[in-house]
């Protein structure tokens, strides 16, 4: 560091030139950070090669297509949470948990979401359990011509999974796996001291909102670090640019940070009042459409990948899920990143990637070529 | 100047200015993100935060019912309005979604069905026909070995008359030849046509149609 911050010369005039090199590097690092910022298209996102399996209101379940053959009859589902867009288990080319699950040999699909509107104002979660991912995960065995599916709940995606996987029974679910996905939501951080506030009041907040706006949505996630949020992702853009480093991955990442989607208004209530405010999940109280769900009654292989450094869902609350899930086969691990750092930048494709690959093929049945 | 600069021997240094900017900078960014993150936690924030939000959302509660109140009468459709169509179009699609989810179920078990039954039928073809066939024929079977069993024994009961009556018809001749030599030419000649009666008998048997019908019970003919 010190060896940056001192220049060393032959003589003065060496020094000014230096000086006057970076001056000149710098205004046109400034302009490029600015030409980015303002200018730039966004890169293209989710490239992988995808059939349309089946669309419902704005969800879409896509399978994805791949040139490597098919090694698993299992097929796998990946469940997106509800904030922000699913293409970030599709980022880029190179860095995508899709393509690197489909070069691999699985069967892979995903269920998006898509763009919440007005009239999706009433969804709550049993119509997500019931109506979206139930039906999905049928058509998914169906076309994978296999009786047990294997299911990757990132996030908010992994809780809802949970549910799935407590109310119905076939198809079989294999193997399930939490990328980062809270389930239990004692001490869950700063949203502990925000969402258990006393001013903070769900119904409250539907009543007048009745759809979140992504705004909102947006806002209360980057609050919880609001300075690396707010400022520090254009200042490391910046120091990006300045370093001569390719700035792809960041405009990438930002392009994903930024699209949010809106917040179905009743699920909204029943995610901080059932699960934040309540933990109903862990203590089985949780009801969707007259059913209780039991997590014991899931039997599946459960694999929990945590982030070290995840702020919203913290490694414990992950964790629990070896605690309370009724199955045998249980694995944990850790890596030291973010929450989002399990699915995207480097650590994700060198180490995340394959165990779960590995963990996915020791427990997916062989795909025979008569079948 | 430039020149007399340059020829400077005298190795110099200094502090970069762009660059210990930069560095303080950002450490004073990071240093700033951590207190800033530190006082998030803490409840007043939270508190103050949910006041902001609490206030905003009372505002927005009176603006949203008095604009719905005013939306009511407006020759105007509202967003309420608009949403309602959507729901109603989102309704019908997951009515037709379902019919078509129940069919493909339905289309799927029949498949799967009939490739059960091609493959159970394609695993046993011949043992399951033998089985049937052998199940419907056993009675017959029977019939037909039983009918061959009497059919030998006829047989054997004919063949030993046969033989017995070859032995009558020896000792017969001879005796005639001893009558030849002390003839009664009317016995000889009696018992001599009985005996090949009886062979042409067993050779010819009467056919059917020359039997006299016998009568039957029926007598509504």
């Amino acid at each position: 560091m010190k060896d940056d911050i001192l220049i060393q010369a032959d003589s003065a005039f060496h020094i000014g030139e230096n000086l006057a090199q970076t001056n000149e590097h710098w205004m046109h690092t400034t302009a490029r950070w600015m030409e980015v910022l303002a200018y730039d298209h966004k890169p293209a996102t989710g490239l992988s090669p995808k059939e349309l399996l089946w669309r419902k209101n704005k969800s879409k379940l896509y399978h994805y297509l791949g040139n490597t053959d098919r090694k698993y009859r299992t097929p796998v589902l990946l469940i997106y949470a509800l904030i922000n867009k699913s293409y970030v288990l599709d980022l880029a080319p190179g860095f995508s948990m899709v393509e690197y699950l489909v070069k691999e040999g699985f069967d892979v699909y995903l269920l998006d979401w898509g763009e919440f509107e007005w009239e999706d104002r009433e969804l709550s979660y049993a119509d997500f359990v019931y109506d979206y991912i139930a039906p999905s995960v049928k058509r998914v065995a169906r076309n994978a011509q296999s009786p047990d599916v294997s299911i990757i709940g990132y996030c908010m995606g992994g809780t809802m999974t949970t549910m799935y996987a407590a109310l119905f029974d076939k198809p079989v679910l294999k193997n399930l796996v939490y990328l980062a996905a809270p389930i239990d939501f004692t001490n869950a951080g700063v949203y502990e001291v925000w969402l258990k506030a006393q001013g903070y009041d769900p119904d409250r907040i539907c009543d007048a909102l009745e759809l979140v706006p992504k705004g909102f949505i947006d806002w209360g996630t980057r609050m919880l670090n609001p300075v690396a949020n707010y400022l520090g992702t254009y200042t490391r853009l910046w120091k990006t640019i300045e370093e001569d480093k390719p700035v792809y991955f960041w405009k990438v990442l930002n392009k994903w940070a930024t699209d949010n989607i809106n917040f179905p208004g009743a699920a909204y209530r029943d995610w901080i009042r059932d699960f934040y405010q309540g933990n109903k999940l862990v203590k089985n109280q949780v009801l969707l459409r007259g059913r209780r769900v039991q997590l014991q009654k899931i039997k599946a292989n459960l694999l929990a990948l945590v982030g070290l450094r995840d702020h919203i869902a913290l490694p414990h609350q992950t964790a629990a899920a070896l605690t309370y899930l009724g199955g045998h086969d249980k694995t944990y691990l850790e890596f030291p990143v973010g929450h989002g750092g399990l699915v995207l930048g480097e650590t994700a494709r060198d180490k995340v990637f394959p165990v779960l690959a590995s963990w996915l093929a020791e427990r997916s049945d062989p795909w025979l070529e008569e079948e | 100047m430039e020149e007399e600069l340059k020829k400077e021997a005298n190795p110099v240094t200094m502090i970069n200015p762009y660059k210990l900017w930069k560095t303080l900078y950002f450490s004073a960014e990071d240093a700033l993100t951590a207190t800033v993150r530190k006082s998030v936690t803490t409840g007043e924030f939270a508190s103050g935060l949910d006041l902001i939000l609490n206030s905003y959302l009372q505002y927005l509660k009176m603006h949203n019912d008095s604009l719905s109140r005013y939306m009511e009468d407006s020759p105007f459709s509202s967003k309420r309005d608009v949403a309602r169509v959507a729901e109603l179009v989102v309704s019908l699609e997951t009515k037709l979604d379902s019919l078509e989810g129940q069919l493909e179920e339905n289309l799927a078990e029949i498949a799967s069905t009939t490739d059960l039954i091609t493959e159970q039928l394609s695993k046993q073809p011949d043992d399951l026909i033998a089985k049937e066939l052998s199940q419907i024929l056993a009675p017959a079977m029977t019939a037909v070995n039983d009918l061959s069993k009497r059919v030998s024994d006829l047989e054997i009961i004919i063949k030993r008359i046969d033989s017995s009556l070859t032995g009558i018809g020896k000792s017969m001749s001879v005796e005639s030849k001893k009558r030849v030599e002390n003839p009664s030419p009317a016995k000889t000649q009696e018992a001599g046509q009985t005996l090949k009666e009886m062979l042409a008998k067993r050779e010819n048997p009467p056919s059917p149609k020359a039997q006299k019908p016998k009568p039957t019970g029926n007598t509504g003919e």
